[in-house]
């Protein structure tokens, strides 16, 4: 078939043929040719099999919207072949066949169409076992009804995200989109223009007599430089204070608009009767597109049913490109036509008053009935009425009502910074477009305070003949679709009412209808109507369901953009990779696991903790989380915010710290040393500091104490230098602290100068050994860590990593929040009675604390150890249970392989009445072995703490 | 010997800083003095200094609260000064070791800084001297307008997030300039 | 995405917030019923109409106060702790 002479075709380049193929066979279009337009220019007008009963279908509105022209592309599924553009060597296949589109083998399912009813699948694929959906029926059923194939091996994409702002944002670029841009624009207005379409115009560019109206407003447009256009783009939902994703290709814009202005105008509505899904049927606007976008003629003999004037103007479209009209079918009595009537009557046209109430044909319509007669003709066009975009509106909280009188969908605005203009606020004659999206533009610059001027109204001559209500012609033989995505038939829907579904919102449940590619698009007024006529309400109280966001399918990478997972180092980091650290992420830091090469990991753990018991480690602990507390109410802050007390703490000591929630819950435990009366520099948990800060932040927001406090984590880095000689290296240090036994004793904090670094100097420790931890400010940590290197070489220190302090702080019965610790972890839990002041009248937590301990304690962490040799299956893991009476009481909260003690050794909730060391719990490993234990306290090494006060 | 994390031996040691389109430069070794807590913005003002309103910046002076503000550059003085002063006088806050330093110029500049930051700094929405602590290259980052030699935005975020920071916006301009240098 | 107005750094996205949930009376808790402390602790009142809720602004860590519509989910205003003192 060729194509038509220009102008027609004002999307293509006839100079530059593109060569592709369609299910193996190679075709050629031009440049600008859509999929769809490029294979119907051939002749080939099926695209696909419908999704249920696997009937041929083909392009409907050529607009984008519904199932059956959805296309394979090698590495994408479910590609709108009308909307999709070719180019040199596209390979595209059909979808949901089995076999060829040609000889497609599932095409009998068009037979059992029967015994298929709506509800099929709830009802009938229940059995025969409890598991034979999962197992049997749902991998068949979507073997069968399955669209695309997604490609496992689909090659890296790079998906960009940004902002956007503007005064306003115009969605939609047809008449009215582009007439209210450019006289917001004029005004001043900052203005984005929006449209999913490559070129701007919208109807303008297919209509009849649109072309020189878009001329001269695309020159306007262009004079503006604060109006900016944006083709190619989707605006795929509406958002609180007028927030709206814009996705171009592989980029999402995140837009904030002052004023938003939709003008998305109308979908054009298919008709319902027999067969009406056959290729070649199509809407007058996809005859149109073919004709003026891309230069191909629908068809060569034709029946119009035109039941607006927007029909009559294909009408003469189609005689002007040729194609034989055999009659224009109007079902409005009195006629359709408006002014063009008469001129359509001059070209010698047949007028029939009436409905196509079937239509025949096998792959491809061949004639439709009309009355009594069957009119032969390979396209049938269908011009009977439009419903409004109500997607975006509806998003932003517009109400869809349905006018009985013109028989058409209208929608009432939330009061918001948002407006409508055009064929999606019912008006639709040209200059009454114009004076309506000028309107509507100047309601925008108002708010937004920009200068103003009077539009004079224009009346809408076509409003009254636009939409038109026919009698559904549903047929006895059904084959009747008013859903093609789902192959929903107008039967469908009153067995559903039949059953008992009255509500639309059920309705879509049960039948599925409108949740198909196109959303209701095609579907929710002629549902609407069928479901009105079956319960006997009117339309208006049918409505159309729920539209969320998004407006069309998104993938995944747009909503993703670059994967960033966040990473902080220390300031060591180049150091401990010099080292050869096994850097693992701890939350967002990243952390030496251990030192050396992957393979000996067991052994060089085993070695750090042998050094640490024996000799001397280095731990870098700069993640930790620091906190300075300061200022004259600084002693009675952290009284409120901690357990212990902390206003007669001695300046130069440290204190242990432990938070609790409002509940009485654990929540973290760090150490403060108190710097200077006003001053305490406080540690908190790697993961929990940023939280710790804001809760602190958050209370004094309330209490309103004199007190200040800064986040120095990254700020100060920090090193425990851990193990019975650890002395030795302190003491050869350059500085002015004394770090010998009579002038440093355990939980003594000094500050002075190590090695020409300030330093922050304290003997805690997690290890249970003599521990001298040293802060300094971050960007001396490289030096203050060579210093100490240095000295710690003759005595054979070791740097050690994560997973040896998580051994040696086991081994201590040291617990981590957040490992042995949850939601409901209280102090008495732990065994931490020590450490909740009895006198402070106050602390966040306090009263709770004292409410659970009234009702009794129903678990305790104690300490458990395992004899059997390291990796040994009849070792429980962490999680496992801890039963009583067969009924789970606790679990395992920490479980490690202990080389200082040769056995493993666990931390464990067990009931409170088997809390006491010497009783034995039971504790079920992984592999169903239940062991009987005796219950032991959590230190399981240095009982007495003797070595960390040496 | 003070080491920042692009140093040599830094912790960000060897991560490229992008030129071009959008060039990334780092100022982190200027001087930061930085006071948070009641009295900061009266000892600024008694050493002669000039504050100005909360989330503005003028001659060198961030005033990132209504008690916390950031001299930059400023004189050397000025911590001893300080330190000899009574309270009320705020509390030193650290924001030379807290915080990276960061310098964002380039022709592509504000199509990046769309693309990283969620507020919006183009030039008729973001006056000079306002600062916005925000979200930048996703990081919580406090940055204004510095137009160092061309149009550009300081910056200044986590110190410990350099190479993270650095990373995410060669990503981010990669759509603008493919140059990248270390 | 919804716009708050933080009453220091102004308008911005919410994803910049953190909620720290509704004003509640701090009850003493010395003179308070286990019963009626478990009611402060657990029950939400979750009524209709205007509430008052504190708002953290998380780059900046500045905590502040909404009033909103818990119906309409309006913001009606927002204000510095500091007024707290003068209601």
């Amino acid at each position: 078939m060729s194509r038509l002479p220009a102008p027609w075709g004002n999307r293509i380049n006839r100079d530059v043929p593109v060569t592709f193929s369609f299910e193996g066979r190679t075709n050629q279009g031009f440049a600008g040719d859509v999929i769809a337009s490029a294979l119907a220019a051939k002749g080939q007008w099926m695209l696909s099999r419908s999704f249920k009963y696997h009937r041929p279908r083909g392009l409907m509105s050529m607009a984008g919207a519904e199932a059956d022209t959805l296309v394979q592309l090698p590495s994408d599924p479910n590609v709108q072949a009308d909307r999709h553009p070719i180019s040199q060597g596209l390979r595209v296949s059909a979808q949901n066949v089995n076999g060829s589109l040609a000889r497609d083998r599932d095409a009998y399912m068009d037979k059992l169409g029967r015994f298929l009813p709506v509800g099929f699948y709830y009802r009938s694929f229940m059995g025969p076992t409890r598991n034979s959906w999962l197992k049997m029926w749902e991998p068949l059923i979507r073997k069968k009804a399955g669209l695309g194939v997604v490609d496992l091996k689909a090659p890296h994409a790079d998906y960009e995200k940004a902002n956007l702002f503007c005064d306003l944002l115009v969605v939609g670029g047809g008449l009215a989109g582009l007439t209210a841009a450019i006289e917001a624009a004029e005004a001043g207005a900052d203005v984005i223009l929006a449209d999913m379409e490559p070129v701007l115009g919208g109807a303008l560019t297919y209509g009849r007599d649109g072309v020189d109206r878009l001329d001269a407003l695309l020159k306007q447009a262009a004079a503006l430089p604060n109006l900016r256009v944006m083709t190619e783009t989707v605006v795929n939902g509406w958002f609180e204070d007028n927030w709206l994703p814009l996705i171009r290709g592989n980029k999402l814009y995140k837009t904030r608009a002052r004023e938003v202005l939709l003008a998305t105008g109308s979908v054009e509505q298919p008709a319902v009767f027999r067969n009406n899904d056959l290729p070649g049927i199509m809407l007058g606007g996809a005859a149109q597109r073919l004709m003026r976008h891309y230069a191909v003629k629908p068809g060569h003999r034709t029946v119009v049913m035109a039941a607006n004037i927007d029909g009559y103007r294909v009408a003469l479209d189609l005689l002007e490109a040729g194609v034989e009209l055999a009659a224009l079918v109007d079902p409005r009595p009195g006629g359709s036509g408006g002014a063009l009537a008469s001129e359509l009557a001059a070209t010698g046209t047949k007028v029939i008053q009436g409905v196509v109430e079937e239509a025949r044909g096998k792959t491809h319509v061949t004639a439709v009935k009309v009355g009594d007669d069957w009119l032969d003709c390979d396209l049938a066009v269908i011009s009977v009425g439009y419903a409004p975009m109500w997607q975006l509106p509806c998003h932003a909280g517009a109400k869809l009502g349905y006018d009985e009188d013109s028989a058409r969908f209208s929608l009432t605005l939330p009061d918001a910074a948002l407006g409508i203009a055009g064929g999606l606020a019912g008006v639709f004659a040209a200059d009454a477009v114009v004076a309506d999206a000028q309107q509507a533009a100047q309601v925008a610059l108002q708010r937004l305070n920009l200068s103003t001027r009077e539009i004079t109204p224009v009346a809408d001559d076509e409003a009254s003949l636009t939409n038109f209500e026919p009698v559904i012609a549903s047929h006895p033989m059904g084959k009747d679709f008013v859903d093609r995505d789902e192959d929903i038939q107008v039967k469908d829907l009153q067995n559903a009412v039949k059953e008992g579904y009255r509500e639309l919102e059920l309705i879509k449940r049960f039948t599925t209808v409108g949740m198909g590619p196109s959303q209701g698009r095609h579907s929710a007024l002629a549902t609407a109507r069928v479901v009105a006529k079956a319960t006997d309400r009117s339309v208006d109280q049918i409505g159309v369901t729920t539209a969320r966001p998004p407006f069309g399918p998104e993938t995944l990478g747009v909503l993703s953009g670059h994967h960033h997972p966040a990473e902080r180092r220390t300031a060591l980091h180049r150091e401990h990779i010099r080292l050869g650290a096994d850097m693992r992420p701890v939350g967002a830091w990243r952390r030496p696991y251990f030192y050396g090469p992957k393979v000996d990991a067991k052994r060089l753990i085993e070695e750090e903790v042998h050094a640490v018991r024996n000799g001397v480690g280095i731990l870098d602990v700069s993640t930790l989380g620091g906190l300075e507390v300061r200022g004259p109410d600084a002693g009675e802050f952290l009284n409120r915010i901690y357990t212990l007390a902390y206003k007669k703490q001695p300046v130069g000591r440290c204190r242990y710290c432990l938070m609790t929630n409002e509940m009485g819950t654990v929540i973290d435990d760090g150490v403060a040393y108190r710097l200077a009366e006003d001053l305490y520099y406080v540690t908190a948990t790697t993961g929990a500091v940023a939280r710790v800060y804001a809760d602190m932040l958050f209370w004094n927001a309330q209490w309103r104490l004199d007190v200040d406090v800064l986040n120095v984590t990254s700020a100060f880095s920090g090193f425990n230098i851990t193990g019975p000689k650890a002395r030795d290296v302190v003491t050869a240090l350059d500085g002015d602290i004394d770090f010998s036994r009579e002038g440093f004793a355990y939980l003594d904090g000094h500050s002075g100068t190590v090695a020409g670094v300030p330093v922050r100097a304290m003997r805690i420790g997690f290890t249970g050994e003599l521990s001298y931890e040293l802060h300094c400010p971050s960007t001396y940590a490289k030096t203050l860590w060579d210093a100490v290197i240095k000295v710690g070489e003759p005595v054979g220190m070791r740097p050690y990593g994560l997973e040896a302090s998580r051994i040696l702080r086991l081994e201590k019965g040291h617990i981590l929040i957040g490992q042995d610790t949850d939601a409901l972890t209280s102090p008495d839990e732990l065994g931490f009675e020590w450490a909740i002041s009895k006198t402070k009248p106050f602390f966040v937590g306090k009263r709770s604390i004292e409410m659970r301990r009234n009702k009794g304690l129903s678990r305790k962490l104690v300490g458990l150890s395992f004899d059997a040799p390291q990796g040994d299956p009849n070792v429980p893991g962490e999680s496992c249970l801890v039963l009583k009476d067969d009924v789970p009481v606790g679990h395992i909260t920490s479980v490690l392989w202990s080389p200082t003690l040769s056995a493993h050794i666990a931390l464990a909730y067990v009931h409170g009445d088997d809390a006491d060391e010497g009783s034995v719990v039971t504790v079920k490993c992984r592999n169903g072995v239940r062991l009987n234990v005796p219950v032991r306290g959590h230190t399981f090494f240095d009982a007495e703490n003797k070595r960390q006060e040496l | 010997m003070r080491i920042y994390p692009l140093d040599p031996q830094g912790a960000a040691e060897g991560t490229p800083l992008v030129t071009g389109d959008v060039t990334l430069r780092d100022f982190s070794h200027t001087s930061r003095f930085g006071l948070k807590g009641r009295g900061s913005v009266a000892f600024l003002q008694s050493q002669g200094i000039s504050v100005p309103g909360v989330n503005e910046t003028a001659t060198g002076v961030l005033r990132l609260g209504s008690e916390e503000v950031v001299v930059l550059d400023g004189p050397t003085e000025l911590r001893a000064s300080w330190e000899a002063a009574q309270a009320p006088k705020g509390y030193y806050a650290w924001r030379e070791e807290t915080w990276a330093m960061m310098h964002l110029s380039g022709e592509r500049l504000f199509d990046l800084m769309a693309k990283i930051c969620p507020v919006d700094l183009s030039v008729s929405a973001f006056a000079v001297g306002r600062i916005a602590q925000t979200r930048v290259g996703y990081v919580e980052a406090i940055t204004w307008r510095n137009d160092r030699d061309g149009i550009g935005f300081d910056l200044l975020f986590d110190i410990a997030a350099t190479a993270f920071f650095a990373d995410a916006v060669a990503t981010a301009s990669a759509e603008f300039n493919r140059e990248v240098t270390p | 995405m919804k716009i708050l107005t933080c009453p220091m750094n102004g308008p911005r996205n919410i994803n910049e917030f953190q909620s720290f949930g509704p004003l509640k009376a701090n009850p003493d808790p010395d003179a308070t019923s286990d019963a009626d402390w478990a009611r402060h602790l657990f029950r939400a009142d979750n009524s209709r109409g205007t509430i008052v809720e504190w708002w953290r602004h998380v780059p900046s860590n500045y905590f502040f106060l909404a009033e909103r519509n818990a119906t309409t989910n309006e913001v009606i205003r927002t204000f510095d702790p500091s007024e707290l003192e003068q209601m």
